[in-house]
């Protein structure tokens, strides 16, 4: 890793937050601008500080900070690039799941430190969830793992170069995509703020900067997804003519559109009909993913 | 109370107050303005309100205020605001409408300080009943505001949970119409045309005839159109509890599509009360509308919909025989119950009744698509011929009329004191049954099952 590494993590995330933001503007058919979005971001920085009466000072202001981290840190595990990462680890692949991980405290610090009720369920709604959906992400990027027999995220993309996972291996691909989106809580799985129901839920007390970094971890948790999506089943950077890091922020940027898309169309998911399909379902499906993953590896990869 | 975000780049965010006039967004589209939807007061910087805030909503209002984070600011939309609340809000500092920035908030910090800590106690110790397996239960009061949002000036639900399933729900509304107030309030925000047709039929039997067939036409062009809108109004609302973005678009774009017959209107200064629709009516363009509502009750009858509304807030068609609750929640039960049934001018005009049988959030909402469909096809034709300005005489004259308003029946009558009185037949066992419908559920669950009814915040006569 570099020194530049860390300013090069930022200058990613930043800028894939903002492209985020203005693919949702466009889904949501209010033009292709951006001033606007710089606007909001300028309007909501200029709001102070909420100092409300919450139970725990440390827990509510940390909690945003914390998310940022945890956001931060799995999209470092994400390869841009051949050599162009921001943290390389032969175990990448696992450590994104494992960077995710603060993203469960976090959450939980932002509703128990407000106290109030409902941001206290919205709280309580992220550990189910990440609880839920943790195991199907860490099988199905093992599964995805197997035939390049490495958990190296390089390594994976490099044996997608002829055919991407998502085709290998249908049934990891489709259990991924929704465990990621789950654990960035973007629709149809924004049950941790769930604005109709719980008006906010675990963020509802923020203000100011902190609604500003709930906002920026949330686009940058969901540019990891979409990220770690691209290179671990859509064959990464592989692609004709243009550069490989334009490839990989093509797809990236597309897996993004199309996650943003379903959570548009598709209602709110309900808790325990999530957590149920997780348990019950995903969980079983992702132990065959892998069993699938080694018959694949054994009669294509070796 | 509709709670809109600011305006790009304006660094405000607004809480609208609904002038009582106009439950929806007034006729004017605020989006145009450059506002979008937000979800809590404590998210809101600016609060709009009307020259005439209803006396069961300053208390709301006040309290909306309160949570306003700081810097707070508001806006009259008229010149003037009410001298009374305008102290309340502001204490000694003025506001100039045409400078939003202008004026601060003050006051009231440490009355929300203390709540927020009565408010945190209440969250830290737990008490209560202990459930089956001997864990203690919580209560919280959940504030289910005007369109269903977390703000003031709604209904109250009183929960007590096992864990995040609700065992025992209690819904309070919290608006009281005084008597200055009137009749009016009491109908609430979804009865005004019903209100005004009951109103003149009263009148008429008073006079000992029977409202001409031109009046009624006239009346009930009016009644429909506020009908299909109530419903489109209530399927964005919906549409926000679910969390479903399509849902919320396709219905708001009908509520803005059926606000511009009510821009035309007002435009023209028409006076609903005696409603002289011909000419506008036949210029109407509800092509637009008609489009919408297909939309909307295609994705009532989506699989998406059902998988995320089956069995929420279900009720049985036997309680529901039992008591007098009508309107949309009965026919959804598969009970035939609706006014409107045996009038001969309704007939004429093809209403059709509308019932669904399982009874659940599902089936509420498409016998609202249903019934959007039917009420905008006996508008036009109503609009479309005049009729004749005979009144003929009163066959059996009674002091008392039904009417079928958007959420159920409206009994209106004449009053000892003058004015009339209002009734809603039905309205406090809905209240009841519907707290009943949710035990077991999911909170979140429970809340969709809770927004299906369409229940009123008004305290109205049963």
């Amino acid at each position: 890793m570099s020194v530049a590494s860390p300013f090069a993590i930022v200058a990613v995330a930043l800028t894939g937050a903002f492209a985020l933001s203005w693919i949702d503007r466009l889904l949501a058919g209010n033009g292709g601008a951006a001033g606007p979005i710089v606007r909001d971001v300028a309007s909501t920085l200029r709001q102070p500080l909420g100092a409300p009466q919450v139970k725990d000072g440390w827990l509510y202001h940390g909690a945003p900070v914390l998310l940022v981290v945890g956001a931060v840190l799995a999209l470092a595990m994400v390869p841009w690039a051949p050599g162009f990462r921001g943290l390389d680890f032969e175990t990448g692949a696992i450590l994104y799941s494992a960077a995710l991980a603060y993203v469960t405290p976090a959450v939980f610090m932002a509703g128990w430190g407000a106290g109030r009720p409902q941001a206290v369920l919205g709280g309580f709604r992220f550990i189910a969830l990440m609880l839920a959906f943790e195991m199907p992400i860490v099988m199905a990027v093992t599964a995805a793992a197997a035939p390049a027999g490495s958990l190296s995220p390089d390594a994976i993309v490099a044996a997608q170069e002829s055919v991407p996972m998502a085709v290998a291996q249908p049934l990891a691909f489709a259990l991924f995509v929704p465990a990621v989106m789950a654990v960035a809580f973007i629709p149809p799985f924004d049950l941790p703020q769930a604005p109709g129901e719980l008006g906010g839920g675990a963020f509802s007390s923020y203000t100011g900067m902190h609604a500003a970094l709930v906002t920026l971890a949330q686009r940058i948790l969901l540019l990891g997804a979409a990220g770690m999506t691209a290179a671990l089943f859509l064959g990464g950077w592989h692609g004709p003519l243009l550069p490989d890091a334009v490839w990989m922020a093509l797809k990236t940027l597309g897996v993004a559109a199309a996650m943003l898309w379903a959570g548009r169309r598709l209602p709110r998911a309900e808790l325990p009909w999530l957590l149920s399909a997780a348990w019950k379902y995903a969980v079983p499906a992702a132990i065959l993913a892998i069993g699938w993953a080694g018959l694949v590896t054994l009669l294509f990869y070796r | 109370m509709v709670v809109i975000e600011a305006p790009a780049g304006r660094g405000v965010l607004s809480l609208v107050v609904p002038d009582p006039d106009h439950w929806t967004l007034s006729g004017v589209d605020v989006r145009s303005l450059g506002y979008r939807r937000a979800d809590a007061a404590e998210h809101a910087r600016l609060l709009v309100v009307p020259e005439r805030v209803p006396e069961a909503l300053r208390s709301a209002v006040l309290d909306a205020w309160s949570r306003l984070p700081e810097p707070r600011r508001f806006l009259p939309l008229q010149s003037e605001l009410d001298g009374i609340l305008a102290d309340e809000l502001l204490g000694t500092v003025q506001t100039d409408a045409a400078n939003p920035q202008a004026g601060a908030g003050e006051g009231s910090e440490e009355g929300h300080s203390d709540a927020a800590d009565d408010e945190h106690e209440d969250m830290m110790a737990i008490v209560g009943e202990p459930s089956a397996d001997g864990l203690v239960m919580e209560s919280m009061e959940l504030e289910i505001g005007p369109l269903s949002t977390t703000l003031p000036g709604g209904l109250v639900a009183e929960l007590c949970l096992d864990g995040d399933i609700v065992v025992e729900c209690a819904l309070r509304p919290t608006l009281a119409a005084s008597a200055s107030a009137g009749a009016a309030a009491s109908a609430g925000p979804a009865g005004r045309a019903a209100l005004a047709y009951g109103i003149a039929r009263v009148e008429e039997h008073a006079r000992g005839s029977e409202l001409s067939e031109a009046g009624g036409r006239r009346h009930i062009a009016a009644v429909e159109l506020e009908r299909v809108l109530a419903h489109a109004v209530w399927f964005r609302r919906f549409a926000g509890v679910l969390g479903w973005t399509e849902l919320f678009e396709c219905s708001q774009a009908a509520v803005e599509a059926l606000l511009e017959p009510r821009r035309i209107t007002a435009r023209a200064q028409l006076d609903l009360r005696e409603p002289t629709l011909e000419p506008t009516a036949r210029s109407l363009d509800l092509d637009r509308p008609r489009e919408l509502i297909a939309r909307l009750t295609s994705l009532a009858g989506s699989r998406r919909f059902r998988a995320r509304a089956r069995a929420r807030g279900e009720t049985g068609r036997l309680e529901l025989e039992r008591g007098p609750i009508g309107g949309p929640t009965a026919r959804a039960a598969g009970l035939a119950r609706d006014v409107r049934i045996g009038d001969p001018l309704y007939a004429a005009l093809g209403f059709e009744v509308q019932t669904e049988s399982a009874g659940d959030a599902v089936a509420r909402s498409i016998v609202r698509a249903r019934e959007m469909r039917v009420a905008l096809g006996i508008a036009l034709a109503a609009a479309s011929e005049r009729g004749d300005e005979v009144r003929r005489p009163a066959g059996l004259p009674s002091a008392e009329v039904l009417v079928e308003g958007s959420c159920g029946p409206l009994r209106i009558g004449a009053s000892s004191v003058g004015g009339h009185a209002v009734s809603a037949p039905g309205a406090d066992s809905l209240l009841v049954l519907a707290g009943g419908s949710v035990r077991g559920l999911e909170l979140g669950a429970a809340l969709a099952g809770l927004a299906s009814f369409d229940l009123s915040p008004w305290q109205v006569p049963g």
